[in-house]
């Protein structure tokens, strides 16, 4: 016992003597101050890099597409005997495709949010209904494409179809709304719902009349940037009805369907992506960014409009 | 005097045992009224929670019914080791896996360091204005979709490879891993920044007041406290990026045999997702190949799904440490 409270006590000292001898002969490459500096450089330039990235990617795609740009192609369907690749049944397409994704998913997941967050205190289901959500999020979308045309399409007897794409995008967007309903449903204050039930209103109407609404810009917040997220998504909905169908403006309910990502990967194929067909392909990217930013700039006026309002009250 | 008392005991007997009948009745009444209204509702909420559940369970039956008949078909170790894909005969998915790590390992050694390095500079040192100016720019980094990463690759770096540098292709694993590296950047900053702002303040002070500058105290302090938090981050940016799809379909190459030596990079070579996407359109409906390829699938769920779980557990436990730590 002596000894070892000796040992404590002579260590500190030793140590310390040891290294105040060693420190003359141990040569620092950099001052700490040196260091820091570098260090610090180098951590900026990582920021700075990232930030040139997406500059110079997002310059190239408004540059190449301005110059191939054409409001002609934009409003027209595909046209064989002219050689004039319409886009415009794409454009549509996707609207279509992402709106009814957002609006089946969208319930779903609001309803989710609420029991996560307003009616559970943790506990097993709850935790099982976490890590579900987590890794449903983290299912690759291929693999949900795969699952959509065996499941919906096969299965359900749904057929390669919009409704099909609806269903296995909406599969795809559920997590993301849910966790952003979550959050929004969290940023209520408690206050609203304490002062609700104080007047003797029911839990569920509390929810409807008095959480709901003030967490709505925020539920709308992840809705419109699932949207953006849907609009770019390619694998997903490769296999659940994706055709060539650049001729008809709209093939029904029932009849395949074509997005401007899709346009991409088939003229990709058919051409190798090379020169032939290439402005088309500029032009389609181009818009294809247009509305995914357009969706996010979107999102984001309605966010920050939504905290000004948090804040101001 | 007995009489009273009894009549008082009545009373009493009385009074408690209306009053007790009332707050029964009352009790009941609010009750099934609790009831009635919640737990229609309740139920409700708590299936539209589980739909992820079962969607999850879904898809793992969904794809496995399918997958696993690949086995008696082909042979297991046929399928997963096997060198050579033809969708005909052969149904081979080693080159694939190989591809896909291969990809992915390229990816992870880019964007883990440039990753962790801005997530640092982010959350420790940046001043507001950049902050403000990078995370919307890492938000727009996260919305462009894969098939665009795609196409300009192939018009940016796939071409200066061919003609600046001379390859005979520039479909290769080093230029597929590198626009992965970018498109899982915004996955591990976001994941990063969230573990080291969890790092308590007094760590940093603690540090700080003991003389060590600023550089010492991220280094030697903040990033030892918040390593589980990194690696979950790092976990989580290889399920992305073992998951993406699009863009390496267009960059890879598509080569389904193994490039030799197996860890030249600059080969073009196929990955599991690309996989799926090149083949499914063609396979029969219940043919081998068809099997094969939910068999494909079916591996990539359990990749995925076992890398998230653990990149989950790590941030949990991660969260408690940190909670609990005095």
């Amino acid at each position: 016992m002596s000894d070892t409270t000796q040992k404590i006590e002579q260590q500190p000292s030793a140590e310390g003597e040891q290294s105040f001898d060693d420190l003359p002969r141990r040569k620092r490459l950099l001052s700490p101050k040196q260091g820091q500096k570098t260090a610090y450089i180098m951590l900026g330039s990582s920021a700075v890099f990232i930030f040139l990235i997406i500059a110079v990617f997002l310059g190239y795609i408004i540059v190449n597409g301005l110059a191939n740009f054409s409001f002609r192609l934009i409003f027209s369907p595909f046209n064989p005997t002219t050689d004039l690749y319409g886009i415009g049944p794409a454009i549509l397409g996707t609207f279509i495709l992402v709106l009814g994704s957002v609006a089946i998913a969208l319930p779903l997941g609001i309803l989710a949010a609420i029991y996560l967050t307003e009616y559970t205190k943790g506990g097993v289901i709850v935790n099982i209904i976490d890590q579900g959500i987590n890794n449903l999020a983290g299912v690759p979308s291929v693999v949900i494409g795969v699952f959509g045309y065996t499941f919906f399409c096969i299965f359900l007897r749904i057929g390669q179809s919009i409704i099909a794409g609806w269903l296995t995008l909406a599969c795809m967007l559920l997590p993301t709304i849910i966790r952003t309903s979550q959050e929004a449903l969290k940023s209520v204050p408690h206050e609203y719902r304490e002062g609700s039930l104080a007047l003797g209103i029911t839990k569920w109407r509390t929810i409807r009349h008095v959480v709901l609404p003030s967490a709505l810009p925020g539920i709308l917040t992840g809705a419109i940037l699932s949207l953006g997220r849907a609009a770019g998504e390619t694998a997903a909905i490769l296999f659940v009805g994706s055709g060539s169908l650049f001729l008809k403006w709209f093939g029904g309910f029932t009849g395949t369907f074509t997005t401007l990502p899709y346009m991409i990967l088939h003229l990709h194929r058919s051409s190798g992506g090379w020169e032939e067909v290439g402005s088309v392909m500029w032009l389609i990217a181009f818009v294809l960014m247009m509305v995914v930013f357009g969706f996010n700039a979107v999102a984001m006026v309605v966010r920050s409009k939504f905290e000004k309002k948090r804040t101001g009250n | 005097m007995s009489e009273k008392t009894n009549s008082i005991a009545n009373i009493n007997e009385n009074d408690t045992s209306e009053e007790a009948l009332n707050s029964t009745i009352d009790l009941s009444r609010v009750l099934a009224i609790g009831l009635h209204k919640t737990s229609w509702q309740q139920i409700m909420l708590l299936l539209a929670a589980s739909l992820s559940v079962i969607i999850v369970f879904l898809i793992f039956i969904f794809t496995f019914i399918n997958g696993f008949q690949i086995i008696p078909e082909y042979g297991f170790f046929k399928f997963l080791f096997g060198d050579f894909w033809n969708p005909e005969i052969e149904f081979g998915i080693f080159p694939m896996i190989l591809g896909s790590f291969l990809v992915v390992l390229i990816a992870l050694v880019i964007a883990v360091p440039v990753g962790i390095a801005c997530a640092v500079y982010l959350s420790e040192l940046a001043p507001d204005i950049v902050r403000k100016i990078m995370k919307p720019t890492i938000e727009l980094l996260a919305s462009i979709p894969s098939i665009v990463y795609g196409f300009i690759a192939l018009r940016t770096i796939v071409l200066f490879f061919q003609n600046v540098l001379g390859f005979k292709t520039g479909r290769t694993a080093f230029t597929a891993g590198l626009v992965l590296s970018i498109m899982i950047l915004p996955t591990i900053i976001s994941i990063a920044d969230d573990a080291i702002k969890a790092v308590p303040q007094r760590y940093r002070e603690g540090s700080l007041a003991l003389g060590a500058t600023q550089w010492q105290t991220i280094r030697k302090v903040i990033l030892p406290a918040s390593v589980s938090g990194l690696t979950a981050a790092i976990i989580l940016g290889f399920g992305r990026a073992i998951g993406e799809t699009m863009a390496i379909y267009i960059i890879g190459g598509g080569a389904t045999a193994i490039p030799k030596p197996f860890f030249n990079i600059f080969q073009p070579i196929d990955t599991l997702t690309s996989l799926i996407v090149r083949e499914l359109g063609e396979a029969a409906v219940g043919s081998t190949a068809y099997h094969a390829i939910f068999g494909v699938a079916c591996v990539l769920f359990v990749i995925t799904f076992v890398v998230n779980l653990a990149g989950d557990i790590i941030i949990k436990r991660f969260a408690k440490k940190l909670k609990g730590g005095v």
